[in-house]
């Protein structure tokens, strides 16, 4: 399996959880995307990446405590792995690389 | 719904969730959900709240939340492995049952996948036509008074009528069938029976491609022709093609035609069956807008789109009253293109006609049969499981559970029914010509293989290998584990009510088709001898044409001389054929017109048909030729209330303006179809040269008929070198009434024959198996002096009671089906004693032999055989 790559969308949502910071769970990140994107996400496509993230190891996760908004069920807090870290970083140099090689990319 | 409940999610998508979410993640992703959910409660309604909720549970369905239900998916397929290689070992240690099971099913399977291909080509009639949707046929109704004559067809004002008084009738298309047509050219003359006189709109209401020529103009010129490529070929060679036949003439009735396109041959699926089309615009009749006699164009119209027929319906009723005298009206049925063949029950004329009924029939056969050979596997899997009840035992103590076990069976039913269906694939193909035969269809092995048939095949796989196999998996996974491993387990009998009530409904089944067969063949043998009333068997009618007809006392007179030749007439129509009320007719002093059925005749009519005169004589032509003479039947003269000698030299008016006299009364004879009653008919005299004869019936000395034919052909011959000959006897032409209930017939009888034949594998089996099963029995009763006659009885009388009760289910029920059937004959049999004893006695019969087969040999068993291994 190629562990290493990293999905358009996928890259969207671990980097939402980086901002996030400690408090990371589907819902909020799902806020956090629908916010800076401004368009309408499905919760069950923020679960795929979130899930995947994770089989891939560029997230770890842990059970949260109790709660009381939702009936008490708890939350699953996801947390970006160095791996993680260092994916985002290597995809943003790329993308700056490249970027500053277009001629001039406003008259595009 | 208390307010709690109200600001909760809906149960049953919590519900569906929890049925398919693996535990490991179902508290987070469900209270990711509810937390959305309390989210929207204060941005949208309640109602959409939740509504988004059962959304979001839809859109979870996905690989992260599915329960992984088999845990890793080697050793699933290792598992299926297993079940299958058990399946086969099976199929192959018990090779009667796999035989009969498969075979039955192959039979099952390619009995329905015919009746498929049948209904399915049925349904498709017309349907090819680009503008199906917005065609109709406008038949018209005549009404006298309070008699009602429908028709198929219009007469020649309807179309062009229709056309200028609705502005959504776009075009209308009126096409007639002259009948037969002499076709002469270069290489060839012969008649043919498809070719029609149409308006030009022809291509514009239907779609028949043309391969040459212009379709908007081929048909506006008098005297053009658009022919099929299979007449050009019969009327130019084989190299037609080369010829450009477009600017060509073809010789039709004396005529020269232009040829002005070639059209591919109409499909099977069009209730339109042409060879040729010629310009509408050559007959008299086209000039002006039409007139209101005769009705004998079929006409059709078309409308712009969303134009809603029963509107357009009411609007024509509205035009059409008052538009004749006092006491006569025409009514017109808009009648969509597509219901032409199976739903109208109309007569055109120009092609074929079916009934939605047999379509119903069919489909009920196919299923029925199906289900019969499903009835099977069910019957045999489920008896022989106190075989399989070790393996279930030790399957489960090694940890397997029922759902597993269940589909191990269901696999094995899956891989039987994919035997069947590919040895019934095969079938299909290789018996494609005998149901071609069967069914006067010509389907092409090319034409089945197409997406439609390979998901009818799918679609029975998947359901005979549940329909079959789910009872049986359901029963063998059910067993309980202690029971079968103590030993104490037996002979299941929970099962065997079921059993038996399967094989009386499979021998309910057969029963039933084997009495409607044979009330079927009763009634199609007692319409075939009946008495007609009229010497079928001796006279030949010659159909001529109005050219041979100048000439036709000369022929007379000469076929007159030949050796053998008895007597001749000319007439109109053949007896089988007067269908129809075509004149009025009233007698003296009486205001009240009556419809009656016509047929002019010719000198000696009445004995080339050897009629019985029961007062009065035959044509003649000795009397005032300025007067009509007239023959009736006992039915007319029952009807003007006449007694038979009374009846001669009374006066009788027909068409509103001819008055004649009687001079003869005969006795009632089957001038149309034994579906209806003997009507009321009047014959009057028209010498040979009369315009409406069509055809000479000749009475030929039965002892040298061929010789006699012969003969009669030479004449004809030497008389008209140019004109073929053809002859059909009475008894053939009036047999051809009937040619739907033959064809009902043979298929009925295929059909029993193959619900019994599968019905009985099925008993062979199950008897073979209870043979085996008490062996142990037989052999101790046999050690103890029972003969092999108690033995086979002892045997035989469970399975007859079955049969015996199936007896009582489908005689009432066949009794019921077949008299209805029966009614639709004015003239029929009764559903006797007699066919109902026959078929049960057959039905008893059929099922001894199969199981007396078995049983008699279990009798003759040597005890000690069966005895010794304790």
């Amino acid at each position: 399996m190629k562990a290493t790559e990293l999905g358009d969308f996928e890259e969207l949502v671990l980097m939402a959880i980086c901002v996030i910071g400690s408090q990371a769970y589907a819902v909020n990140v799902k806020a956090e995307l629908e916010n800076r994107l401004q368009k309408r996400i499905n919760i069950s496509a923020i679960h795929t990446a979130l899930y995947r993230l994770e089989d891939k190891g560029f997230l770890k996760s842990e059970i949260g405590g109790a709660t009381k908004e939702r009936g008490g069920r708890r939350k699953r807090f996801f947390m970006p792995t160095a791996a993680g870290k260092s994916a985002i970083a290597k995809l943003k140099a790329v993308r700056e690389g490249m970027y500053k090689l277009i001629p001039d990319i406003s008259n595009g | 719904m208390d307010k709690k409940e109200k600001l909760s999610p809906p149960k049953w998508a919590d519900t569906l969730l929890s049925w398919y979410c693996r535990n490991d993640r179902f508290e987070e992703i469900q209270g990711d959900l509810h937390e959305l959910f309390q989210e929207r409660i204060n941005e949208y309604s309640m109602r959409k709240a939740r509504l988004l909720y059962f959304w979001d549970v839809i859109r979870c369905f996905k690989s992260y939340a599915i329960k992984k239900r088999i845990h890793s998916s080697s050793s699933h397929i290792a598992m299926f492995k297993n079940y299958f290689l058990i399946a086969l070992r099976n199929l192959l240690r018990y090779k009667t049952y796999s035989v009969i099971n498969i075979f039955g099913l192959t039979l099952g399977i390619v009995c329905f996948t015919y009746i498929f291909l049948f209904v399915k080509h049925e349904l498709s009639f017309d349907k090819f036509h680009e503008n199906t949707e917005n065609v109709y046929t406008v038949p018209l109704t005549w009404h006298f008074g309070a008699t009602v004559l429908p028709t198929a067809r219009a007469t020649s004002r309807v179309g062009p009528l229709l056309k200028e008084s609705f502005p959504e009738v776009t075009s209308f298309l009126r096409i007639k069938n002259p009948g037969k047509t002499i076709v002469k050219s270069s290489l060839l003359i012969s008649q043919e029976h498809q070719i029609f006189y149409s308006d030009s709109s022809f291509f514009d209401l239907f779609t028949f491609p043309l391969l040459e020529g212009d379709p908007q103009t081929a048909l506006i010129e008098p005297n053009s022709v658009v022919i099929t490529s299979s007449l050009a070929q019969k009327y130019f060679g084989n190299d037609w093609q080369a010829l450009s036949l477009v600017g060509k003439t073809l010789n039709i009735e004396g005529i020269e035609y232009e040829i002005t396109g070639l059209v591919q041959e109409p499909p099977s699926n069009s209730h339109l069956q042409f060879t040729g089309l010629m310009s509408f615009s050559t007959l008299p009749e086209s000039k002006g807008g039409g007139d209101f006699s005769g009705s004998s164009y079929m006409t059709y119209i078309s409308t712009l789109g969303g134009v809603n027929s029963l509107t357009l319906d009411q609007k024509v009723d509205t035009l059409m009253a008052n538009m004749f005298e006092e006491g006569t009206s025409v009514t017109l049925d808009i009648t969509p293109l597509k219901d032409i063949y199976l739903e109208s029950g109309m007569e055109t004329g120009l092609g074929p006609i079916s009934d939605v009924k047999y379509i119903y029939i069919f489909s009920l056969i196919g299923l029925v049969i199906i289900l019969i050979a499903c009835i099977n596997y069910m019957n045999l899997s489920t008896s022989r499981s106190v075989e399989r009840a070790k393996e279930v035992g030790v399957r489960k103590v090694m940890g397997a559970l029922r759902r597993q076990l269940t589909t191990q069976f269901l696999s094995e039913s899956v891989l039987i029914t994919l035997m069947a269906l590919i040895l019934g694939i095969a079938c299909i193909f290789l018996l494609l010509p005998l149901f071609n035969q069967l069914t006067g269809k010509t389907f092409a092995a090319v034409s089945l293989l197409n997406s439609d048939l390979v998901l009818a095949l799918g679609l029975i796989w998947v359901s005979v290998s549940l329909l079959a196999g789910i009872y049986p998996a359901l029963i063998l996974s059910g067993f309980k584990v202690n029971n079968i491993l103590k030993g104490s387990f037996k002979f299941s009998t929970s099962g065997s009510w079921l059993r038996r009530s399967l094989v009386i409904v499979q021998f309910t089944i057969s029963a039933t088709l084997i009495v409607a067969t044979a009330v079927i063949h009763q009634q199609l043998n007692f319409i075939q001898n009946e008495n007609l009333g009229f010497d079928q068997d001796q006279v030949i009618a010659i159909p001529f044409s109005d050219d041979v007809k100048k000439g036709l006392t000369t022929l007379k007179n000469e076929l007159g001389n030949v050796d053998g030749v008895l007597d001749l007439a000319a007439t109109m129509q053949l007896p089988g054929r007067v269908q129809f009320e075509s004149t009025m007719a009233h007698k003296e002093g009486e205001e009240n017109r009556h419809l009656m059925r016509l047929i002019p005749g010719d000198v000696n009519y009445i004995n080339t048909l050897s009629l019985k005169l029961m007062a009065g004589e035959d044509f003649n032509d000795l009397r005032d030729k300025e007067k009509y003479q007239f023959i009736i039947n006992e039915q007319t003269a029952k009807f003007f209330e006449w007694d038979l000698e009374e009846a001669l030299g009374q006066p009788l008016k027909i068409w509103n303006s001819e008055w004649g006299t009687i001079i003869g009364v005969v006795k009632d004879f089957h001038f149309a179809s034994l579906h209806e009653e003997i009507k009321p008919l009047i014959m009057f005299y028209q010498p040979e040269e009369y315009f409406m004869h069509r055809n000479l019936m000749v009475k030929l000395k039965t002892s040298e008929l061929a010789k006699t034919i012969e003969a009669v052909e030479g004449t004809w011959k030497r008389l008209y070198p140019e004109k073929p000959f053809s002859y059909t006897f009475l008894d053939d032409y009036f047999g051809k009434l009937y040619s739907k209930e033959e064809k009902l017939s043979e298929m009925f009888t295929l059909f029993s024959v193959i619900a019994i034949f599968i019905g009985s594998l099925g008993l062979f089996g199950l008897a073979s198996y209870t043979a085996f099963q008490r062996s142990k029995e037989i052999g101790v009763r046999k050690a103890l002096g029972a003969t092999v006659s108690s033995i086979t009885f002892l045997l035989s009388v469970d399975f007859t009671k079955q049969v015996i009760i199936s007896l009582l289910f489908s005689l009432p029920l066949a009794y019921f089906l077949m008299d209805n059937w029966l009614q639709s004959f004015a003239y029929h049999v009764e559903v006797g004693w007699g066919v109902m004893f026959f078929s049960a006695l057959l039905v008893l019969f059929i099922s001894w032999v199969t199981v007396g087969y078995k049983s008699v040999r279990a009798a003759l068993t040597n005890p000690v055989e069966t005895l010794r291994n304790e």
